[in-house]
């Protein structure tokens, strides 16, 4: 049983057309990153989820459970860190900790829920003095009561320091070796890069890509990028003859005595043989992997111009 | 002390245990966190502070310096139905004030601010959360009325005055009730409307206009259809009896004053413009002129003015809102 299943969802809000036709499956088990730009609808896709808004066509359930028909069920089992949320200002961290564990039926110690996001020394402080990072932080730890099977993110490392945004990133592997779906949307593909298994992008409403972390940067740019520095420029010539007679190489430039090299993945060792066989000596070579970001914007470039091509 | 230990710790706890197992308060939770979170308002203290001051002092005071002896029935003992008298007309337009303010933000703060998120992100239906607030807000409206009401006691005891506990009770309860009405209708606007600014403004606004304007209204109407659709004097009564009744705020006055004068009738003249023509032609009965205040004697009281229908439409103004509030709540998008 998929973990979150989204079918045709369209929203619309006014004339406005937040999301349109999105399908998604999200298996149990699986750590979604569910990537977009500012605006693409992602919260307004985890809104529906949770039955804060309501869709305007297309059908979804999460954990089994219609999101219309039965929101509660669902919700006794999902944590959920909000974007745009806000703690209440004159109760404690504890008094917020004690009032999700009650309202989950759960049996949890809040200082130890504290400690885990680490701020046990500040649990019981009113949480309206808290930092954003802190209120983050209770927030996250409120989600995680009650051992929930899925966890929905919706912006998680959102003022979150470089040492918060780490913890965020071992909580959400902690959770998902103990069984937990994760569900997280985020702007940032660094951080979706570093822990997720699938990803989805979402752009203007429309689900454009949804592949593994791995398939996707594949998909986006089949090649590899090598770079290649020679031990001395006597041989660059002969070297970038011999690379360009491979198969596997699409492009080839030379600088002094670096060249780099665009080409199929598994083409590394031919390029490095061909670059000996020709005369010279390897000194030293890197292979470039694309991140998520040339990837993103791969995707998004090619939406735009076939959006453009179907426009004109 | 450690809980054990403490027999009224203990019993709260046990209270507090029995509730959440109960099957039917799965909103339990969210009226204790809306009675810890309100409480802390330093608002409502200070809104609550002037309600008890004008609720109970002025009132206590008077009466302790015997000012109150005008309020008593000639020849019989000054009883706390002098006070009750005196704590009408303060409680009637104060309390719903108090309550409003207790209530307006319940819902539209929290999803103005995006709090609510969090709270319907736990295992809430919307209907469960609305019923929680209201429980939880109708707790911290309670907290003024019970102190002014406390407060008095405890200064009359002492007194000379006499305690006439049943009324005394009764008007407690009817004043408890007028409270939670008015906290349920600020809740409901609450649910229905976007902002807590225009939760605050049209809640307010009704009340002003109930306080205001409501007594002409009836009367208004009934003069309206005498002179352009020729009804009979009775039912211009009847139409200015009915349509004052509608409003909270009389139907609160004329339980209040049924509680003190010990008949409905009586009560409800007060509300008419003209009792004798109410009395002898509407109600069939005889208006006598006593010392203690007119009285219509051997008059029969229709049923929709009658005790348990003024009851009803007061508590018409607790469960419109909160269902209006729900059904709108329900359907909207956060």
């Amino acid at each position: 049983m998929a973990a979150i299943e989204l079918d045709g969802v369209t929203k619309q809000f006014g004339s406005l057309t937040a999301l349109q036709g999105v399908d998604l499956t999200v298996e149990e088990g699986e750590i979604f990153g569910f990537l977009g730009p500012n605006g693409a609808g992602k919260s307004t896709t985890i809104n529906i989820l949770l039955d804060f808004v309501r869709a305007t066509d297309g059908s979804a359930t999460v954990l089994g459970h219609d999101i219309h028909e039965e929101p509660k069920r669902i919700r006794a089992r999902t944590g959920v860190l909000p974007e745009g949320y806000d703690v209440y200002d004159r109760l404690t961290g504890r008094q917020h900790l004690s009032f999700v564990i009650e309202s989950k039926d759960a049996d949890e110690d809040t200082d130890e829920l504290a400690e885990r996001v680490g701020i046990a020394d500040a649990i019981d402080r009113k949480a309206g003095g808290y930092s954003k990072g802190m209120q983050q932080r209770l927030v996250l730890a409120m989600a995680l009561v009650g051992e929930p099977d899925l966890l929905i993110l919706d912006e998680p490392t959102t003022g979150l320091d470089p040492n918060g945004a780490r913890l965020m990133r071992e909580i959400i592997r902690e959770e998902n070796e103990r069984g937990a779906t994760v569900f997280f949307s985020s702007h940032i593909l660094g951080q979706v890069e570093a822990v997720c298994d699938t990803v989805g992008i979402l752009q203007n409403g429309r689900l454009i890509a949804k592949d593994s972390v791995a398939g996707l940067r594949e998909a986006a740019a089949g090649d590899t990028v090598l770079r290649v520095t020679l031990a001395d420029g006597d041989g660059t010539d002969a070297a970038v003859t011999a690379i360009e007679g491979l198969e596997e190489v699409s492009t080839v430039t030379a600088d002094g005595t670096t060249l780099t090299v665009g080409c199929d993945s598994d083409a590394k060792m031919a390029v490095l043989n061909a670059v000996e066989e020709s005369g010279s000596e390897v000194a030293n070579f890197e292979t470039e992997e694309t991140s998520l970001d040339e990837v993103f914007a791969a995707y998004t470039e090619q939406q735009e111009q076939e959006q453009a091509e179907v426009d004109a | 002390m450690s809980a054990e230990q403490n027999p009224v710790k203990r019993l709260l706890g046990d209270i507090d245990t029995s509730i959440k197992n109960s099957e039917f308060a799965d909103w339990y939770p969210i009226s204790k966190k809306e009675f810890r979170d309100t409480v802390r308002s330093p608002w409502i203290w200070v809104l609550s502070f002037i309600f008890i001051v004008l609720f109970a002092l002025p009132a206590v005071l008077g009466l302790y310096f015997n000012i109150g002896q005008q309020f008593a029935e000639a020849g019989a003992s000054l009883t706390t139905d002098a006070y009750v008298r005196f704590a009408l007309p303060i409680a009637a337009p104060l309390l719903p004030a108090v309550a409003i303010v207790i209530g307006y933000a319940a819902i539209a703060r929290e999803s103005e601010r995006g709090s609510l998120k969090i709270l319907l992100s736990l295992p809430y239906t919307r209907g469960e959360l609305l019923a929680g607030k209201f429980v939880g807000r109708s707790a911290i409206t309670l907290i003024p009325v019970t102190v002014g009401l406390l407060t008095t006691l405890l200064v009359l005891l002492p007194s000379e005055i006499e305690i006439a506990w049943e009324s005394f009770l009764l008007f407690a309860l009817a004043t408890m009730a007028y409270g939670v009405v008015f906290t349920a209708f600020a809740i409901g606007l609450s649910a229905a409307l976007k902002t807590a600014r225009r939760a605050m403004a049209a809640s307010l606004g009704i009340y002003v206009y109930l306080q205001v304007f409501w007594s002409n209204l009836g009367a208004g109407l009934g003069n309206l259809l005498s002179d352009h659709a020729n009804i009979d004097q009775v039912t211009q009564l009847h139409v200015e009896l009915f349509v004052s009744l509608l409003s909270p705020i009389a139907s609160y006055r004329t339980l209040v004053q049924e509680i003190l004068q010990g008949s409905p009738i009586r009560s409800r003249l007060l509300l008419t413009s003209s009792p004798q023509v109410t009395c002898e032609e509407m109600l069939g009965g005889t208006l006598e002129v006593t010392q203690a205040g007119a009285e219509c004697t051997n008059a029969a009281l229709p049923p929709q003015y009658s005790t348990i229908a003024v009851i009803a439409y007061l508590l018409l103004w607790l469960v419109v809102p909160l269902v209006a509030g729900y059904y709108v709540f329900e359907n909207k998008d956060l």
